[in-house]
């Protein structure tokens, strides 16, 4: 597993994975439900579209950093629900430290800009 | 849900994944655009405007099937799906059947007179064992899906693969054997005619392993067959059931997205 970094190419991918994995931190999410937290808690900025809500879980869960469970227990049928794996918590740890250095880098380059 | 359903269909016709994950990805896509629904509806919208919100928010576009399908396209797995699909013509399926039987009058022919198992030598019986496993967990996959119908999808494709796997390494062990045979015959042979002798058994013997070998492994590939097309239309069914979609996989004039 590569070490996480921001990757600033990928910036959106990167942001939208580290959310993800910071909300499935709180509890197994289906994935209309990780988008409407990100768009609740980050207004319109985090309103990502669901087209690209699933390449993304899907990409995690291949990378067994969460794990997509099957459940036919609802009211409405068969749902599939993400959680995330020991890996996945430990993975979403330090994503969140790289984002931190990666914001104070970013606004110290800005900082000096401005002074 | 018709429009939703509609939506559905269409990047159902579009994704080109083997089964059954062309399936479930639709599926979850389903549930949650459902549940999407259901909330909106809730929070006092009417079904049209839910649906169209739905829609708005779930983009289905090409880019994003595309992304899916790059993610899922496992060269492996698409390859064993494609190998059950590819034998659901009539054609393909005769074949399958004259190979089943000839395959297993050759095996119990050589079983009944014995003769088959002690040329083929020690190596013979781990290969029937696999044989025997693949037809076990066969059986028991039988069972689950006809019998009792346990179609969860959590448990549907377990073990699945296992006939496959064992049809493999039987005929990995077919391969080993002949290898030994051979291999000990020549590091020991001499200038006598004892030692032609025992080389020519060896040949004989390797022969009758690679013929075991090779029966079990197209019988447990054959039994695996049995389950594994069953699987794929339970899936196939549910997805029809679920969205409305055309079953049955991707054709020529459907333009995919891979």
């Amino acid at each position: 597993m590569e070490s996480p970094r921001v990757e600033v190419i990928n910036l959106t991918r990167s942001c939208n994975e580290a959310l993800i994995l910071t909300l499935l931190r709180e509890g197994p999410m289906h994935g209309y439900q990780l988008a409407f937290e990100c768009e609740q808690r980050g207004g319109s900025l985090f309103a990502f579209k669901h087209g690209t809500l699933y390449p993304i879980l899907h990409k995690l869960e291949k990378e067994e950093l969460i794990r997509g469970v099957w459940s036919d227990k609802g009211p409405r049928g068969k749902r599939k629900c993400y959680t995330l794996t020991d890996r996945g918590k430990e993975y979403s740890k330090t994503q969140r430290e790289s984002w931190r250095a990666f914001i104070l880098q970013f606004l110290g380059v800005i900082g000096k800009e401005e002074s | 849900m018709n429009r939703i359903n509609s939506a559905l269909r269409a990047a159902y016709n579009k994704l080109a994944l083997p089964q059954p994950i062309r399936s479930r990805v639709l599926l979850e896509l389903w549930g949650d655009m459902d549940d999407m629904r259901h909330l909106y509806i809730d929070r006092g919208m009417s079904n049209d405007e839910a649906e169209e919100r739905v829609l708005e928010r779930f983009d289905l576009s090409d880019g994003a099937l595309a992304e899916l399908a790059k993610i899922h396209c496992r060269p492996m797995r698409r390859l064993l799906d494609q190998l059950s699909f590819q034998a659901r013509g009539i054609l393909e399926r005769l074949i399958l059947i004259f190979l089943a039987v000839l395959s297993l009058v050759i095996l119990i022919r050589g079983m009944m007179t014995q003769r088959i198992l002690i040329e083929a030598g020690p190596f013979a019986w781990p290969v029937l064992a696999a044989l025997f496993a693949a037809i076990l967990s066969t059986v028991i996959k039988i069972y689950k899906l006809y019998i009792i119908q346990d179609h969860r999808p959590r448990s549907i494709r377990r073990l699945l693969h296992l006939p496959l796997g064992l049809a493999g390494v039987g005929l990995a062990l077919g391969f080993l054997g002949m290898y030994g045979h051979i291999f000990s015959a020549w590091v020991t042979r001499s200038d006598t005619i004892e030692s032609i002798r025992h080389l020519v058994a060896a040949v004989y013997r390797s022969a009758g392993l690679l013929t075991v070998a090779m029966s079990t492994s197209l019988l447990s590939a054959l039994v695996w067959f049995v389950t594994a097309d069953r699987v794929l239309r339970i899936e196939e069914h549910e997805a029809a059931f679920r969205f409305g979609a055309d079953y049955g996989h991707t054709d020529s004039n459907t333009s995919s997205i891979q």
